[in-house]
């Protein structure tokens, strides 16, 4: 087959190749001929050449390629022809003359390039010349050489015609015949190609079909020739041009000829006229063969009217005045009645077009958005069209109506299945471009999106969710505000939030963790201005996400904590407010305890305790992320006067630093989160307290690095120093002298093994004298008892030592460290006042 | 043949659907715009006089459909072309990039002799929208394309077919580059060139 393929394509080149050559030579002798104004001799050999183009065996386009060589040629015939000086004949002696041609073909070639001169001097009406031009090119029947020779006639005509505003309106006629000579025309070719399909067997049918679709073009050009016309108005338009070709197109009853026109009719005129004839078209489009792909060339229609709605706003008014929306959803539901074997494919296609032309057009109407997709789900047969039992009437009132259109047919059967990978995106473009236009949680609302998000088959529902979710958090924060609209989305969106029943899914990992990131984040989306709506919020997010199993619990778990963290500490801010105590303390924890706020504060309390027990306990190496997400909750429950929950929250924190949490670096930054937290708390009993803080310095004492302990015991001495002006705040100023001592001590160890001779360690015991020595810094300036000037010369004499005693010289980062620190004791020194007093103490 | 010493000047004009190929030919031939689309089907020419330096010559410009589905016949008309003309909308990132592929084709089914010295010029078209709030491709980025093609001297105009920006400009520029392509012009010789005429002409029937 292949072979025969190329060899047939190798012949098809010789042929044109021997047929152009023999035109380049005719050609070269009608020139020489043209030279010596031997008109006789030129139109000759002009007669020889055109002569090439009566073979029959070449396919389309290489007659294309042929005909383009003899066009360019008989250009220069036409030039002589109109200089009458050099051949002396006038218009209507050469018009006679070329008819002598012995050749039909030729013949009417000359006969039109005469008739353009006879035409251009204006010896002859254009509207007579080219009446009687495309009257003869009837003489010519067969297809390839009638449609060429039409084309020709068409192209040379097209500058002459008598349109309006055209040197040839008047005696030459007026638009009227321009438009009458151009139909006739368009007439006469489509004829002749539709006739192509039935001459020979139907053996040669694939190939034939080829060469028509090659030839199409010729055909619509015709259209274009009309769109063009100055005089092309509107009721011209309607009243002619329309009628006409719909008419040429029906009764064709052609297969490739009746989607290709309507598609060209389609594009080639503006969309002003389409707006205004939609009935016309809408009207024709159901009378066209069961077998044409009219949803196609529907679907086209609706493109380009979305298309210029959405390039040239002044257009839609129109849109509406003419009631677009409802002709054409009228006219999709009366193609589908009239072509029921139409495919879910073409379905789809046809209603995601009129979802475009609402979502372009009608940016204010929901409720079309709703019928488009109840008019798709009917037309897949979805189930849940009207409410079955609820009421009888109105879905029997639906059969009817449905009996009406189609006649008769049977009741909906079984839903579409749409599996093809074209059909599913243009199920899935159905239900993301209202996503996209309207507001989300409205679109999602709509009674008609489930039903088509039914269709979607379960392997291609995640797609769909993604995309939902995505939606969402593409919107402004606070798109989910109420819990029903919380449960509508999670419907939506179930098969990302749990596994399904008794359905072992494989999914990518990439992807899966993906989705669930993407769920995390919705999170964020959905808030309420008003506290319990946006509790209720977290409580249903907090349902749904349950059912997930702990793959999903890692991801999803997190960030709901930390919005009920954010929903607490704005209770708590606005407590404060109204109870008008002070920023924090014990004072105003305790107020916020008993205050309105209280319950409310309780309930998010226990709903983080919940969740983050929960996340801690689910089997996945997230215990980090628990115990930090408990020592924030404790801050919370503290700062809310709530001390026993607070305690509780710092025990949880512990119970999974002691267990879970084994990994030395992991250990340190742990401990300097539960210092902080620790530190920052007010409301605690003396008793809870010690025993939190004994916990504390123990663990950091049992670090396994020494330079780690170091840091974590200086680092505990905050502990029993709180926070400036915070009543309730930790004043224990010999533990904190003691935690300080404590950290110098192991420093000094560190010191000891380094002179040892494990090799590096003289640099790091430098570096934490000098970090010891800030922190003294830090104590010395709030005057905590103890801290002294002594001691902190001490510990320069030390530091200065080492620095001294250093063979291989300092690390750069330690020097500049060491800089800083003895720049910021000069500049306290000269400070003034009561921190400058202290410091006059210390000598550099 | 002194008389049929060239005068013609074909060019083609290519670019994708809408970018306004239609529209500059009829406002730089008509002097006329109009905003509504209409899409053009297969391939349809205006003619010209243009006045080049000293030379009065036909400029035979060829309009083309951007859509594919209305190409069916193929580009037969490419052939002979001495200049061609690439449209890109300014405020469409994508018929920019596309103008890679309309060159490529135009090479290839038009095959002129030396394709890189072949003349191209490019347009980029629809300036006027959004008083360029909505463009997208700038005039450094077109013109460093232009500069990276064959040998690197395509020359670049920026227009609005609708208010008449540099159309007159543009074209003058196609005009002249068209010209200096007509060295290439085929010339037929006959196998047999009969010194006596008589003889060769007896063949014919007409």
């Amino acid at each position: 087959m292949a072979t025969m393929n190329v060899s047939a394509q190798d012949e098809q080149d010789k042929w044109l190749a021997d047929a152009s050559s023999l035109v380049k030579q005719y050609a070269f002798y009608m020139k020489r001929a043209l030279d010596d104004n031997n008109l006789r001799e030129a139109l000759k050999q002009g007669s020889l050449m055109l002569g090439e183009l009566r073979t029959i065996a070449l396919s389309p386009q290489k007659y294309y390629e042929l005909y383009m060589q003899v066009w360019n040629e008989l250009r220069h015939l036409e030039a002589f022809f109109g200089e009458e000086a050099r051949h002396g004949k006038s218009n209507l002696e050469l018009y006679e003359l070329v008819q002598h041609a012995g050749n039909i073909l030729p013949r009417l070639y000359l006969l039109i390039t005469v008739g353009v001169v006879y035409i251009k001097s204006k010896d002859g009406a254009a509207k007579d010349v080219l009446k009687d031009l495309v009257e003869m090119a009837k003489g010519v029947q067969q297809p390839i050489h009638g449609l060429f020779l039409r084309t020709y006639l068409s192209q040379a005509s097209k500058t002459l015609l008598p349109d309006t505003g055209s040197e040839y309106e008047g005696n030459g006629g007026n638009v009227n015949d321009a438009v009458e000579f151009v139909l006739q025309n368009f007439t006469e070719m489509n004829k002749l190609w539709v006739r192509m399909q039935h001459g020979g067997g139907n053996r040669d049918r694939e190939r034939r079909e080829k060469e028509r679709r090659e030839l199409r073009d010729l055909v619509g050009k015709n259209l274009l020739v009309l769109t063009q016309l100055e005089g092309m108005t509107l009721d011209l338009y309607k009243g002619t041009v329309l009628p006409r070709v719909l008419e040429q197109v029906i009764n064709c009853k052609d297969d490739i000829a009746q989607p290709y026109l309507l598609d060209a009719l389609i594009q080639v005129f503006p969309d002003e006229f389409h707006v205004q004839t939609l009935d016309a078209f809408l009207e024709a489009c159901p009378l066209l063969k069961p077998t044409v792909k009219i949803g196609n060339v529907l679907a086209s229609l609706m493109e380009r009217l979305a298309s210029s709605a959405r390039d040239n706003p002044e257009i839609v008014a129109q849109f509406v005045a003419v009631e677009a929306f409802g002709k054409l959803s009228a006219g999709c539901k009366s193609i589908i009645a009239s072509q029921p074997s139409m495919d879910a494919h073409d379905r789809l296609q046809m209603h995601a077009a009129l979802m475009g032309f609402v979502t372009a057009v009608h940016r204010d109407r929901l409720d079309y958005v709703d019928d488009v997709l109840g008019a798709c789900a009917d037309a897949l047969n979805a189930p849940g069209g009207g409410d079955e039992k609820d009421s009888k009437e109105n879905s029997s009132d639906e059969r009817v109506d449905r009996g009406g259109i189609d006649g008769g047919a049977e009741d909906a059967g079984p839903p579409m299945i749409v599996s093809d990978q074209k059909g599913v995106r243009q199920l899935h473009a159905l239900l993301t471009v209202p996503l996209d236009t309207y507001d989300v949680v409205s679109v999602l609302g709509l009674s008609n999106y489930p039903r088509v998000m039914s269709l979607l088959q379960p392997a291609n529902l995640r797609q769909m969710a993604m995309t939902i979710v995505k939606s969402v958090i593409r919107e402004p924060e606070g798109a989910v505000s109420d819990a029903t609209q919380a449960e509508t989305l999670f419907r939506f969106i179930s098969v990302l939030i749990k596994d399904r029943e008794g359905v072992a899914e494989e999914v990518d990992e990439e992807d899966f963790e993906e989705e669930q990131n993407a769920v995390a984040r919705l999170v964020h989306a959905l808030q309420s201005g008003d506290s319990d709506t946006q509790y209720r919020l977290l409580v249903a997010s907090r349902k749904h996400f349950g059912q997930g199993g702990p793959r999903r619990l890692k991801h999803t778990l997190p960030p709901l904590a930390h919005e009920a963290m954010r929903l607490g500490r704005s209770l708590l801010a606005r407590a404060r407010a109204d109870s008008g105590s002070g920023d924090s303390g014990a004072a105003a924890a305790a107020a916020a305890a008993t205050g309105p706020m209280g319950p409310a504060l309780k309930k998010i309390l226990q709903f983080l305790h919940q969740t983050i027990s929960a996340l801690a306990a689910a089997p996945v190496s997230r215990h980090e992320p628990a115990m930090r997400l408990f020592l924030e909750a404790a801050q919370l429950a503290d700062a809310s006067g709530m001390e026993p929950v607070a305690y509780e929250f710092f025990e949880r924190a512990m119970t999974i630093y002691e267990d879970e949490i084994s990994d030395s670096a992991a250990q340190r930054s742990a401990l300097s989160c539960v210092v902080g937290a620790l530190h920052s708390c007010v409301g605690f009993t003396a008793e809870s307290r010690e025993s939190l803080v004994h916990k504390t310095t123990a663990y950091s004492a049992r670090l396994l690095k020494k330079p780690d302990q170091v840091r974590a015991v200086s680092d505990c001495a905050h502990l029993f120093w709180g926070p400036d002006g915070v009543d309730g705040a930790a004043r224990d100023a010999t533990s904190t002298v003691t935690c300080l001592k404590k950290a110098l001590k192991i420093a000094g160890g560190v010191q000891q093994a380094s002179l040892g001779g494990v090799g590096g360690g003289g640099g790091d015991a430098l570096r934490l004298f000098i970090e010891v020595l800030n922190k003294y810094l830090y104590f010395f300036e709030r005057g905590c008892p103890g801290v002294d000037a002594s001691i902190l010369q001490g510990l320069l004499e030390i530091i200065n030592g080492e620095l001294a005693g250093e063979e291989h010289g300092v690390a750069p980062d330690i020097q500049a460290y060491y800089g800083a620190t003895v720049r910021h004791i000069k500049h306290q020194k000269l400070k003034g006042g009561e921190i400058g007093a202290r410091y006059q103490a210390i000598s550099l | 043949m002194a008389s049929r010493k060239r005068t013609l000047l074909k060019v083609i004009i290519l670019g994708d659907s809408g970018v306004g190929k239609t529209s500059l030919m009829n406002q730089y031939v008509n002097r006329k715009f109009s905003k509504q689309y209409k899409a053009t089907i297969g391939a349809d020419f205006l003619t010209k006089e243009v006045q080049v330096d000293d030379r009065l010559v036909t400029m035979q410009i060829w309009d083309t459909a951007g859509q594919e589905r209305f190409q069916s016949l193929g580009v037969a008309f490419y052939r002979g072309a001495d200049c061609c003309v690439l449209v890109h909308d300014v405020n469409t990132a994508k018929t920019f990039d596309n103008l890679e592929n309309w060159r490529d084709e135009f090479l290839i089914q038009a095959s002129p002799n030396d394709p890189d010295n072949f003349p191209f010029v490019v347009l980029g078209n629809k300036t006027d929208v959004d008083g360029g709030a909505s463009r997208v491709v700038s005039e450094k980025k077109a013109k460093s394309w232009c500069t990276s093609k064959g040998n690197g001297d395509i020359p670049y105009f920026e227009t609005s077919a609708k208010e008449d920006v540099n159309v007159e400009e543009a074209f003058a520029c196609i005009a002249r580059n068209a010209l200096k392509n007509e060295a290439e012009e085929e010339i037929y010789l006959p196998d047999t060139v009969d010194v006596n005429q008589g003889a060769a002409k007896k063949g014919g029937c007409c």
